[in-house]
């Protein structure tokens, strides 16, 4: 919809999503990445927020200063919103509109941007854009081709809809962490990690995009109501399939797996953890020649008779070996393997580069620094310049004048009338 | 929708991307060896029932690959084809990217989309995997289980589940694409399943890292964060206690009565609580849980408007009453088995469940010619979508 080059950055004229505008109302971490993935396809992505409400992903342990040890606190009261990673990780590639939608004049400019607008995100929870006098019904009234995307807990509708969860109910509700530990009675789930919160933006997509081809059908635009319960439960087949042919519960596997043995993580000599697997006999094989040395009785598929005693051997080989020499070993020879791997370790592995898994971004505060790249590798969009996450507020001006046509006197009213914050 | 797509997988990421652009209402046909998918030859009556889930609402040939000709009646479907999609598993072309490029150059209208363990390019293009290892390099593994023992994996095939939904995104995004170019031609997606763990899942490692050392450490059921943060027992089972707020503790202390020991001076910081004390209060809190179900304890935190949950199991999940409001299921087997569909249902998604194909079900299509064999195949969709 949108013909206007983003203020910071050349337009991507073949970038798939390219000319597509997109109304960002999200917030915190699942809301923003559906945003960034889009605006890394080549939407303009327009992040709307407000001060009056600060996104908590702007507080946190910020990117320190030049000389400056640490400056937690400031970070945790939301005095270094400029400098949170998480907000720049999530909101490269936007442009930042300030909006308080709690005042008329505020929500007005948003159906002003909604009317030019062929996409709105928001995961607030259920009612709140009821309550603003912003839900469905009202915007679609504003652009009849307008798809929105909610995304919350348990979805629109339902005895649950309204009930508060953050991520890690999403994954306990929908079945995700049961199924998570070292055995059924020690249970940890993946709470160490923002799972859903991860794994929901690419469903979400996935659901704006679906609605926007049926708009080349149809004309119009629709409500993507999106549960993030459902999308952890739908990704559960295995052990949902495993159940309705048993009639037994599957339990947490920890690291093993029925089918392969061994399948697990080691210890190695440079403290490290390393993931082996054998698939088949052959792997086995190709892994015994590594060894050196296994008794006959473990040779074959008589490995599954025993699989403490295939432990123990693997341990004790990975206890005397590096775990990247290890995982080259095994990678020669066609057995799936590798380092359990923290951040830094990834930073160092040439591949990831390769892909283009980090990507450098230019930040009017922070200067240059290093976010992840785009997860989807199109044709279309590769090669692109990635830009910055915008400041609060940083394109407002920008959007009112070039995008939605407001006049500069117009622009000064709603500053000197508190809309703009 | 009217989109027309190949299915070549004989993985999970693959074939479960297919089945979902299936489910949004495109065509697809999948493309079997005269032999079986590998989950038709396994045995036992759950990878009968995974193909089930995961080749649903798609139509069914088979081709003798051995046959010189098989390679002609894939090509001439692909002529008339919008969308392939491919895995390291593919009876053809699998993950070489050579020979995805010589698909392009013959096929330019074509989206080809190529979901592989590490991606067709860069340096580990190619390598053997599963999915411990790739729960390993993509990161998550790092930050799960205990501190002290060995962390943990993904289990279930997770990732591969994670690489087809994302696989899924791409290929609209580049049908959108052609919408809406003049003379648009195909793209090409090379979506690699570690990718989307080392990108998106890493939140912000990667700017954390490089800017102070930030790195994601396991501690097991808890993630420190602020009190409470972790997953503790309760009287059948386990519960999940994230509270980002201070009200949320509070109002957890009042459920509890009160105690004593919630007044206790070093209770102050919920970052020394999580940090210092979290093993004293998990004691404290457990011991209070230990009275109660999670269906008990679930009504407690709602009524009390507290975003805890339980730790549903999968048998749980199945009769969850939400999930049944909203009609999240498909039944498939007369009713007997119950196939999770879409988080979200545009007006396109289908609605009436289709099983997946017998061997080979479809194969009179391949009678009618390339441009006929896709005709018949959106009819026989669109047939299914009204029934």
């Amino acid at each position: 919809m949108s013909d206007t080059s983003p203020a910071n950055g050349a337009p991507m004229s073949d970038a798939p999503l390219s000319g597509l505008r997109v109304a960002d109302l999200g917030w915190v971490v699942a809301g923003p990445i559906t945003g960034h993935i889009l605006a890394d396809l080549g939407a303009e992505v327009i992040k709307v927020e407000s001060v009056t409400r600060l996104d908590s992903a702007r507080v946190g342990r910020p990117i320190p200063q030049a000389g400056e040890d640490f400056d937690l606190a400031a970070g945790d009261s939301g005095g270094a919103a400029e400098r949170i990673p998480l907000f720049h990780t999530l909101n490269r590639g936007k442009l930042g509109l300030s909006l308080n939608l709690t005042m008329e004049r505020g929500r007005e400019v948003l159906k002003d941007l909604v009317r030019s607008s062929d996409v709105l995100i928001e995961n607030f929870a259920p009612g709140v854009m009821e309550r603003l006098g912003l839900s469905y019904g009202t915007l679609s009234a504003v652009n009849e081709r307008l798809v929105m995307a909610s995304l919350s807990a348990y979805g629109q509708r339902g005895p649950s809809r309204t009930f508060p969860a953050y991520g890690p109910a999403i994954t306990a509700l929908g079945g995700f962490d049961s199924l998570i530990g070292y055995s059924p009675e020690e249970i940890t789930g993946v709470i160490g990690i923002a799972f859903s919160d991860c794994s929901v933006p690419f469903h979400a997509v996935s659901g704006i995009l679906a609605a926007l081809l049926e708009r080349e059908e149809t004309g119009l635009g629709q409500h993507v109501d999106l549960s993030q319960v459902e999308a952890m439960v739908g990704t559960l087949l295995n052990p949902l399939m495993q159940y309705a042919a048993s009639g037994v519960e599957p339990e947490a596997p920890g690291n093993s797996d029925t089918r392969m043995c061994p399948h697990g993580i080691y210890h190695t000599a440079d403290d490290r953890w390393l993931a082996l697997a054998a698939r088949d006999d052959r792997d086995w094989q190709r892994i015994c020649d590594l060894l050196g040395g296994v008794d006959e009785a473990l040779r074959g598929a008589r490995r599954f008779d025993d699989r403490a005693a295939v432990d123990a051997l693997v341990s004790g080989w990975a206890a005397a070996t590096i775990a990247d020499d290890a995982t080259e070993q095994l990678a020669a020879v066609g057995v799936p393997a590798s380092p359990v791997m923290g951040i830094g370790d990834q930073i160092a592995v040439g591949h990831f580069h390769e892909r283009g898994d980090f990507a450098s971004v230019t930040h009017p505060v922070t200067g240059e620094e290093l976010v992840y790249g785009l997860p989807l590798k199109l044709d279309s969009a590769l090669g692109q310049q990635l830009r910055p996450a915008p400041l609060l507020g940083q394109h407002t001006d920008f959007v009112l004048s070039e995008i939605l046509g407001y006049s500069a006197n117009q622009i000064a009213e709603l500053h000197q009338e508190g809309a703009l914050t | 929708m009217t989109y027309k797509v190949l299915d070549l997988t004989g993985g999970i990421a693959g074939g479960f991307c297919a089945r979902n652009l299936a489910m949004l209402g495109m065509t697809v046909i999948k493309v079997e060896p005269s032999g079986g998918d590998r989950l038709r030859t396994l045995d036992g009556p759950a990878s009968d029932l995974l193909f089930e889930a995961l080749n649903c609402f798609k139509l069914g040939v088979s081709l003798d690959f051995a046959d010189p000709s098989a390679q002609e009646t894939v090509q001439g479907l692909l002529s008339q084809a919008d969308v392939l999609v491919l895995d390291e598993l593919a009876p053809l072309y699998a993950d070489s990217l050579s020979a995805h490029e010589r698909l392009r150059e013959q096929f330019p209208h074509l989206v080809i989309v190529s979901v592989t363990p590490w991606g067709t390019r860069g340096d580990w293009a190619g390598r053997s995997a599963v999915n411990l290892t790739l729960s390993a390099a993509g990161g998550d593994t790092y930050s799960m289980g205990y501190p002290d023992r060995e962390p943990l994996t993904l289990p279930y095939e997770q990732c591969y589940y994670q690489g087809g939904v994302a696989a899924v995104g791409a290929c609209l995004a580049s049908l959108y694409r052609r919408e809406h170019r003049a003379n648009a031609d195909g793209d090409y997606i090379d979506i690699a399943v570690v990718d989307i763990f080392v990108t998106v899942h890493s939140e912000n490692l990667v700017l954390a890292y490089t800017s102070y050392g930030g790195e994601r450490p396991r501690y097991g059921h808890r993630r420190l964060v602020a009190y409470p943060y972790q997953i503790l027992p309760c009287k059948d089972g386990y519960v999940s206690l994230v509270g980002l707020e201070r009200r949320q503790w509070d109002g957890l202390v009042e459920l509890m009565g009160n105690p004593e020991w919630a007044k206790d001076e070093r209770f102050r910081s919920r970052r020394d609580m999580i940090e210092i004390y979290a093993d004293e209060l998990d004691a404290y809190v457990t011991e209070w849980l230990r009275q109660y179900t999670k269906a008990e304890l679930f009504a407690m935190f709602r009524k009390a408007h507290l975003p805890f949950a339980p730790l549903q199991t999968v048998r749980e999940v199945l009769s969850d009453e939400q999930l049944a409001f909203r009609k999240f299921w498909y039944e498939a087997r007369g009713g007997g088995v119950k196939i999770p569909g879409l988080p979200f249902r545009t007006r396109a998604t289908r609605r009436v469940f289709a099983p997946a194909p017998g061997l080979g079900q479809h194969n009179d299509l391949l009678a009618t010619g390339d441009a006929g064999a896709w005709a018949a195949a959106t009819a026989a969709t669109t047939e299914a979508v009204v029934a």
